[in-house]
């Protein structure tokens, strides 16, 4: 596969969009978004500012490394590699969160 | 037969083909899925930091989000901001590299540089500001804004373990960015090889994704409480 050149202008088009995201994200957190309710009597929460918060970071990172990383151009080897990454770290945020969401909060309740 | 010009061309081939690769495509395809595999390592090695704040943090929200308050917010951004725009100078400076325009390269790989110390002197202020105010982990440590300064604690502990080893990074991506400027300088590079370029421009990237995710996680948790 001959090497894929990204043209300046999309280059700039990227770095707004990573701008604008990085505003949104900051203007974003000033506000509460998190849901409140009650569940058998107990109150409960889920956090939308974070959610939207990572949601957003994922979205900046994916831009990031499609055009400024060329991973949308690369050998389909190498994008092999990048999920393999992805898939990883998957495994150890998802095995580790079991572990403490259904054995620790079980023993010790958090705050 | 060859003519002249393919004759040049086979032998400027020559030049930078290492013995082991068929041809130049090969070895520059090699070099990138290299270059991926270190950063799938730096993935997990970050990811593990990550994985500890997450679980800390579902375990203390309210110390964390009290800690997070203590943090400054304009430096945090004013560093987001730097090393956005130093990504797209080091894409910029790889576009120089892929179009053959010397100048231009060493002039972008010098704006990168330009950026990445500013991230660097504004996260020295940053950190000077912190250890004033006694929000360095240690005996030292003091921070009357949390009912649970103990837990806070880890989140400073995580803020300057991330953070620290973040800033470790960008010094080694601006001292290998400043050899390429030299390097591109003394015309070591041309379109049929720029793999250092855009292999270091891999790595700078790969380090302002981990910024993008350490920016709201450090920085953005508790602003809607005050």
């Amino acid at each position: 596969m001959a090497e894929h050149i990204v043209g300046a202008k999309t280059y700039v088009i990227v770095w707004i969009v990573l701008l604008c995201l990085t505003a949104l994200t900051a203007g974003l957190s000033t506000i509460d978004l998190d849901w409140h309710y009650t569940w058998n009597g107990n109150p409960h929460q889920i956090p939308f500012n974070t959610v939207l918060a990572v949601v957003i970071a994922a979205t900046k990172a994916t831009i990031i490394a499609l055009i400024f990383m060329h991973m949308k151009y690369a050998e389909r080897v190498t994008q092999v590699v990048g999920i393999a990454a992805l898939f990883w770290l998957g495994i150890m945020f998802v095995l580790t969160a079991t572990d403490f969401f259904t054995r620790y909060f079980g023993t010790f309740a958090p705050q | 037969m060859h003519d002249s010009e393919s004759m040049t061309e086979t032998a400027q081939a020559s030049r930078y083909l290492n013995f082991q690769f068929g041809d130049l495509e090969q070895q520059r395809e090699s070099a990138t899925l290299g270059m991926w595999i270190f950063l799938a390592t730096e993935i997990l090695f970050f990811g593990a930091l990550f994985t500890a704040y997450f679980i800390f943090r579902a375990i203390y929200p309210q110390a964390f989000a009290e800690a997070s308050a203590g943090m400054l917010f304009w430096r945090g951004t004013t560093n987001t901001v730097i090393l956005i725009c130093s990504s797209l100078t080091m894409a910029l400076a790889v576009l120089m590299a892929q179009l053959g325009r010397r100048k231009l390269i060493v002039l972008f790989l010098l704006l990168t540089v330009t950026l990445g110390v500013g991230f660097l002197v504004n996260k020295g202020f940053e950190y000077h500001q912190e250890w004033v105010e006694h929000h360095v982990p240690g005996p030292g440590f003091d921070y009357p804004q949390s009912r649970d300064p103990r837990h806070a604690e880890i989140f400073y502990s995580l803020y300057f373990i991330m953070t620290g080893i973040h800033t470790l990074h960008v010094l080694i991506g601006v001292c290998v960015i400043a050899a390429l400027a030299y390097f591109a300088h003394r015309r070591r590079y041309a379109p049929q090889y720029y793999t250092p370029i855009e292999n270091t421009g891999l790595y700078w990237h790969f380090v302002d994704i981990v910024w993008v995710f350490l920016y709201p996680m450090l920085y953005l948790v508790a602003r809607k409480h005050f």
